[in-house]
């Protein structure tokens, strides 16, 4: 037999003895009474000894059985077909458990994730599969992920599973998990529902200061909560790697230059001080078996410093440039802190023998390499920008060997076989593309192509082109259908930097792009209104835009870049300037990168088209599932088993934050996500010390003291007091007044009589 | 007779001490019992035999003087002369030819020395405390007050008077006198015995005992007056009241009790009350109300067959309250004895 409350019972169960004690204290005080006809009192204590007797121990039992009824009452006795959960009433315990990558955090020899594994299993002990109780297991590591459900009986399935759990380096999804663990709860009035969230509730897994998103319901399910950590911890994550180029072309023979820009974020008591880690970078090939040949940074961080960007280079194989060229990605790595996972990041990097461009433009004479510059089309200029020759555009057309390879189409009749082995397609005559044309071009650039368009600036006349170009590709704006001639040039300016994704077009150039574009002017161009995502890279001196870029869609791969003026002499002074050239330069070399869309992905993050994707690290043969739950490298091949990309899942760094926070805030917080009636937190037990069975809170619906042996208790007073009355033969003589003849002597009742003794 | 008029005080014998026989008698009580007389029922029940000579010999011998008629007074001794010529009523006394003998005899046991009545409102002369320190009034206080008022009486008559106190035996005597002194002997060993208010003996009394030394120590015919509570076993005064009818004396037994002894009227301490005798008894602890019927329905059957003994034998029993004014009941007691002297020679 246990009890509901222990420690009341104890107290109370000590209170039997009180009858006793009681009584035994007035006894030591009472005064003996000296008394004359003692033989009497003798003889009468000789007649009524048995029937006192009787009377004293039916009194002391009444007495002693009601105190120690009400002990139990207030103890209440759960006998052994009640089990341990203080309560008669099954119930419904659902195990919210976080693997997220915070619980990878090691505050001593264990990870807390099997410190709180450790914990639900004790409480799952405490249920009782004979009296119906049921369990399920979810756990938090995003998404959020029924590992047992629905709620079961069978508890041993559901230890097992919780054996079987294993660190994710996602994010907690505590909304996510809430709302799947009060789903799993229902509605059964006949049951008592319970969730319990076992987590080290560090601001990565659990952010108090963030109000939870939660659906309003009528549940109101208790809230058992393990003890929050009060180790902070030092952990340094990797949230970012970003290389200069975003495509490794053929030329980089001296891959040494390469640099690629690290992002570091710091957590936990040590963000006061100043540190210096060490940075590795290195170009990991898929196929490589030797060991990366890392770069180390040295990264130094100011007192009060959370995060630092820096720019490291790649360290690189020694192996042939064309090796090179194989799959490979960029992996940054500090040294090992409170969380491992998120000491790695990879980023998949796209590598290229050429950047295959199709140049959609007609045939003029000026190519042929008789013209003067004054004559050049846009799409000689184009064609010189991209693959500069002294030999004019025929030599660069003729080029074999260049890393920019153009080819040659016609706009009037572009079709996808013109696109198949292409990277990237200008547009220099949009109006003469025919209208299906657009769909073919957006649908080109949906798969990763680049898009880029000039516009032509012949006066007089209505430009078609604009209107399919932005419903080909789900612009919100469009341009104009009548080119602006300004009478005086204007001048042209770097665009603000609204879209750091598409400003990394031009991060190459950032450094001189000022420079460069102010002896740029414009005297014809299309004008503008900017709606919806788009990033100005370039601007007239009135801000409005003059260099666009945009994604089809808003959808993160496939690139359009659209220049609203003609490069031609005749519309702007840019083909003449110093910026013509490294300005396409970059939006191919960026822009192919760009397109191709980011093949990196954040633990927890749904993944489209799983099946396609094939393990390189970890090694192992496990499949994609609808999400990557853990930092890994991936290649996507096709329907032949030919690597289309790489793809790298890493840690989520907004998990990584290991501070700790107070009960107070997450109780409050976690209140309002689970919409709990009643948050408790539980105590650490140490190791080897029974299940905290005590843990799980009353029943709501069951009164915390036992009624009927309440009522069996008063009752049994009642008739106590009913004894003891009768017992006493009160109603005799109950005007008594004389207690202790001896040394108090009653005062006569006629004063006026005094004196008159004798 | 002087006592108490000029001398309120009687002297100890023993230390020389004063003792203020107001304590225990009123000057007022002593005046009122000048009047009575104290006669033997067995010398008027040996005349009707006609074996001894008629104690009222002296009546017709020898006027001595007159004195106020009370209620009960024998009307053939009234004085008509003094009645026609003043109006009033008084009896002729004549000087009586045989003395008589009172011996009393006042139990000093144990429990005698309890009381449960204040002694300030009990002796009255307004005093809160007894001389030797108590506030209670006993029932040996109230033994003394009813011996020193018999004396008192007796020793008036001219008759003698003498005191034997006991308890498992007879502790002190004082030999029969009718000397002036005799009054103050009497009331001063009472005043100065020591159990008069403390259990100093924690003995029981031997009844039996002290009638067996006191009628080795008479000769004559006398009259005994036993003051006592009587809490003793029957069987006992039964022998000792079979012996003193065996050597014809005379019993007047007064039988004194506390009202709280009667009443059994007390209030329940928690835990009950510890009961402490005065005669060596164990202690013991009780709830009185538990067993105040059976106490009560006890001292009754005690007291009833006390009273069916003595009257069985021919002997008075009178039941002295403490908390009562001894003066109207002793004025009753000695009203009835003469009314049934009376009966008896009618």
């Amino acid at each position: 037999m246990s009890f509901l409350n222990p420690t009341l019972a104890l107290i109370a169960l000590g209170c039997v003895a009180a009858p006793v004690v009681i009584h035994l204290l007035f006894r030591r005080r009472t005064r003996p009474l000296e008394w004359g006809a003692m033989r009497f009192v003798l003889e009468a204590f000789r007649r009524q000894r048995k029937r006192m007797r009787l009377e004293q121990f039916l009194i002391l039992a009444a007495r002693t059985l009601a105190v120690l009824l009400l002990a139990l009452a207030v103890g209440r006795p759960m006998f052994a077909g009640e089990s341990v959960l203080q309560s008669r009433t099954p119930r419904d315990l659902v195990l919210v458990i976080d693997n997220s990558l915070t619980s990878q955090a090691r505050a001593g020899e264990s990870a807390e994730l099997d410190i709180n594994k450790k914990e639900a299993l004790r409480l799952l002990e405490s249920l009782d599969t004979a009296r119906g109780d049921r369990a399920a297991v979810i756990t938090l590591g995003g998404p959020a992920e029924k590992l047992a459900a629905p709620l079961t009986t069978e508890l041993a399935g559901v230890r097992r599973a919780v054996e079987a759990i294993e660190p994710t380096d996602s994010a907690a999804d505590l909304t996510g998990g809430l709302a799947a663990a009060r789903d799993l709860l229902g509605r059964d009035a006949s049951r008592q529902s319970a969730l319990a969230l076992f987590s080290a509730l560090r601001r990565g897994s659990v952010d108090a200061a963030k109000a939870a998103d939660v659906a309003e319901s009528t549940l109101r399910p208790d809230l058992l909560v393990s003890a929050p950590a009060t180790q902070p911890l030092d952990n340094i994550a990797v949230v970012g790697v970003e290389p200069l180029r975003s495509v490794l072309l053929r030329e980089a023979n001296a891959p040494e230059t390469q640099q690629a820009r690290i992002t570091l974020a710091r957590h936990g008591p040590g963000v006061n001080a100043a540190a210096t880690i060490n940075l590795r970078v290195a170009a990991v090939q898929a196929s490589e078996t030797d060991a990366p040949a890392w770069a180390t940074t040295a990264v130094r961080f100011s007192p009060g410093q959370e995060s630092a960007s820096v720019l490291a280079p790649i360290g690189f194989p020694k192996s042939d440039a064309k090796k090179q060229l194989t799959p490979l990605w960029i992996e940054a790595r500090v040294d090992d802190d409170a969380i491992s996972s998120d000491n790695v990041f990879r980023k998949p990097w796209k590598s290229r023998e050429t950047v295959r461009v199709v140049l959609a433009a007609p045939s003029t004479d000026s190519l042929g390499g008789g013209g003067s510059p004054m004559s050049y089309t846009a799409a000689d200029w184009v064609t010189l920008a991209l693959s500069p020759r002294t030999g004019g555009v025929a030599s660069a057309l003729e080029s074999e060997n260049e890393t920019i390879t153009i080819t040659s189409a016609d706009p009037t009749r572009l079709s996808p076989a013109d696109l198949l082995s292409a990277d990237s397609v200008f547009i220099t005559r949009p109006d003469l593309l025919p209208s299906d044309a657009w769909g073919t071009l957006a649908d080109f650039a949906r798969k990763g192509g680049l898009v880029v368009v000039t516009a032509p600036t012949a006066t007089g006349i209505m430009h078609e082109w604009p209107e399919p170009l932005a419903k080909s590709f789900g612009l919100a704006w469009t341009a104009a259908r009548e080119t602006t001639a300004a009478p005086t040039a204007r001048p042209i300016r770097t665009g603000p930097t609204e879209s750091r994704d598409l400003v990394a077009l031009l991060a190459g150039l950032s450094a001189e792009l000022e420079e460069l574009a102010k002896p740029v002017v414009v005297a014809r161009w299309l004008s503008a209104e900017v709606r919806g995502d788009a990033a100005r890279l370039l601007t007239l001196d009135d801000a409005s835009p003059l260099l666009l870029a945009a994604r089809p869609d808003n959808s993160p791969r496939g690139l359009l870049v659209v220049l609203l003026t003609a490069p031609e002499l005749e519309s702007t002074s840019l083909p003449a300037m110093p910026l013509m050239v490294p300005l396409f330069q970059e939006i191919v070399r960026q822009g192919v990168g760009l397109a191709s869309g980011s093949s990196t992905l954040l633990a927890g993050a749904s993944v489209a088209d799983p099946s396609e994707l094939r393990r390189i690290t970890p090694a192992g043969n496990a499949a994609m599932g609808d999400a990557a739950r853990g930092a890994s490298m991936w290649r996507r091949v096709d329907a032949r088993g030919i690597t289309r990309e790489l793809v790298a899942v890493n840690a989520d760094a907004a998990a990584s934050a290991t501070d700790v926070q107070s009960q107070d805030q997450i109780g409050v917080s976690l209140k309002a996500a689970a919409q709990a009636s009643s948050v408790t937190f539980l105590k650490p037990s140490a190791e080897g010390v029974a299940a905290p069975r005590d843990a799980l809170p009353v029943n709501n619906r069951t009164p915390p003291i036992d009624l009927p042996l309440l009522i069996a208790g008063l009752v049994l007073l009642v008739l106590d007091a009913l004894l003891s009355r009768w017992f006493s033969h009160a109603t005799v003589g109950a005007s008594g007044a004389f207690t202790n003849a001896v040394a108090a002597p009653r005062t006569a009742a006629q004063p006026t009589q005094r004196g008159a003794a004798a | 007779m002087a006592i108490g008029e000029n001398n309120p005080g009687a002297t100890n014998s023993g230390s020389g001490t004063p003792i203020d026989a107001s304590l225990y008698l009123h000057p007022q009580t002593l005046a009122r019992l000048a009047t009575f007389e104290m006669r033997a029922k067995m010398i008027v029940e040996g005349l009707s035999s006609g074996q001894h000579r008629s104690p009222y010999q002296g009546f017709s011998v020898e006027f001595a003087q007159h004195r106020p008629y009370s209620p009960g007074d024998d009307l053939r001794h009234l004085d008509w002369k003094v009645f026609a010529r003043s109006d009033k009523l008084h009896l002729k006394q004549y000087q009586q030819e045989t003395n008589l003998d009172l011996i009393v005899l006042v139990d000093c046991s144990g429990s005698m020395s309890f009381g449960s009545r204040s002694f300030a409102d009990a002796s009255g002369v307004g005093r809160e405390t007894s001389p030797d320190g108590r506030a209670h009034w006993s029932k040996f206080d109230h033994a003394t007050a009813l011996a020193a008022a018999l004396s008192y009486i007796t020793l008036r008559q001219g008759d003698r008077v003498g005191l034997e106190m006991f308890d498992d035996q007879v502790k002190l005597v004082l030999k029969r006198s009718s000397g002036q002194e005799t009054w103050r002997q009497i009331v001063s060993a009472l005043a100065s015995h020591p159990a008069r208010g403390t259990p100093a003996t924690q003995r029981s009394s031997d009844l039996r005992r002290a009638i067996d030394q006191t009628l080795g120590q008479v000769t004559n015919r006398c009259i005994i007056a036993i003051v006592s509570d009587f809490f003793m076993d029957l069987s006992a005064i039964r022998d000792a009241l079979a012996r003193a009818r065996h050597a014809k004396a005379d019993i007047m037994a007064f039988q004194i009790l506390d009202r709280a002894e009667m009443d059994f009227d007390l209030r329940d301490a928690a835990g009950g009350v510890i009961f402490q005798g005065l005669e060596g008894e164990a202690p013991i602890r009780l709830d009185p109300r538990s067993i105040r019927s059976a106490y009560l329905a006890a001292i009754e059957e005690h007291n009833t067959q006390l009273r069916t003994l003595l009257r069985g034998l021919g002997y008075d029993h009178t039941v002295v309250n403490t908390h009562d004014f001894l003066g109207p009941a002793l004025a009753a007691f000695v009203s009835r004895r003469n009314a049934q002297i009376k009966r008896h020679l009618a």
